[in-house]
């Protein structure tokens, strides 16, 4: 636990940045397509 | 401190990080938009098994069946049905009473359009053909959000033109959307409005 804490506190913007960066993708995967 | 042996750590925290956004932003978009959402993950999957798109006019069975079985897995054993209920013709009339007598469900397969030609009481259905207007259809590929097996369900259902889309009120809309399963795809996408502006620029 003490290890999650402290990657998450030195590396809190990677993780975030990931988040988003996987949110667009999973925003843009739902869009609707033609077939 | 930190130091070399937590990469891996590191990385398993990432990719959840992205995973989790991954799934944020796909339900987000389903519940912020859902008129922008509907069938994709079905319609993606269909993609990789998608015929040419150069087939405008339907040689009428095999593409109408082939993709109402892509399209919605249930239409795929009418045609079967059919074909069992004819082969086995010669044996007792008992021993599949259930195919024989079997209705068709949709207007995908060419006797359900041909039931629907010959006016099966619809309401609201729109005029369809039997064939496009001296066997040239439009592209209706031109239409935002028709692709290639969009427009062959829209051909095995009797519609060629953009004027017969143009046409569609409500009712109409919402017959074609419920016989194709689109869930107000078509309104969304405006496919009447696209098909007014290609009927009157022509193309």
């Amino acid at each position: 636990m003490d290890l999650l804490v402290e990657l998450l506190t030195r590396y809190w913007f990677f993780l975030v940045l990931a988040l988003a960066i996987g949110a667009v993708a999973g925003w843009f995967a739902a869009a609707e397509k033609p077939v | 401190m930190l130091s070399q042996p937590y990469v891996v750590e590191m990385a398993v925290l990432l990719l959840f990080a992205f995973v989790l956004g991954g799934l944020v932003g796909f339900w987000a978009r389903r519940w912020f938009m859902p008129s922008r959402v509907s069938e994709a993950s079905e319609t993606t999957a269909d993609q990789a098994n998608a015929p040419p798109p150069d087939q405008h006019v339907l040689p009428a069975e095999e593409s109408a069946s082939g993709i109402a079985a892509q399209m919605h897995e249930s239409p795929a054993a009418e045609p079967d049905a059919v074909a069992i209920a004819d082969a086995s013709a010669a044996k007792p009339a008992a021993a599949k009473p259930a195919k024989t007598t079997r209705k068709p469900k949709r207007a995908l397969a060419p006797e359900g359009q041909a039931s629907d030609a010959s006016g099966e009481a619809g309401e609201g259905k729109p005029a369809l053909l039997a064939a496009a207007r001296d066997g040239a259809p439009d592209d209706l590929k031109k239409i935002k959000g028709i692709g290639p097996k969009i427009e062959k369900l829209l051909n095995g259902l009797g519609i060629y033109h953009y004027d017969q889309i143009a046409a569609w009120g409500a009712t109409e809309t919402a017959w074609v959307d419920d016989k194709l399963s689109f869930r107000g795809r078509i309104d969304r996408e405006g496919w009447v409005s696209q098909a007014k502006a290609l009927v009157q620029s022509g193309s």
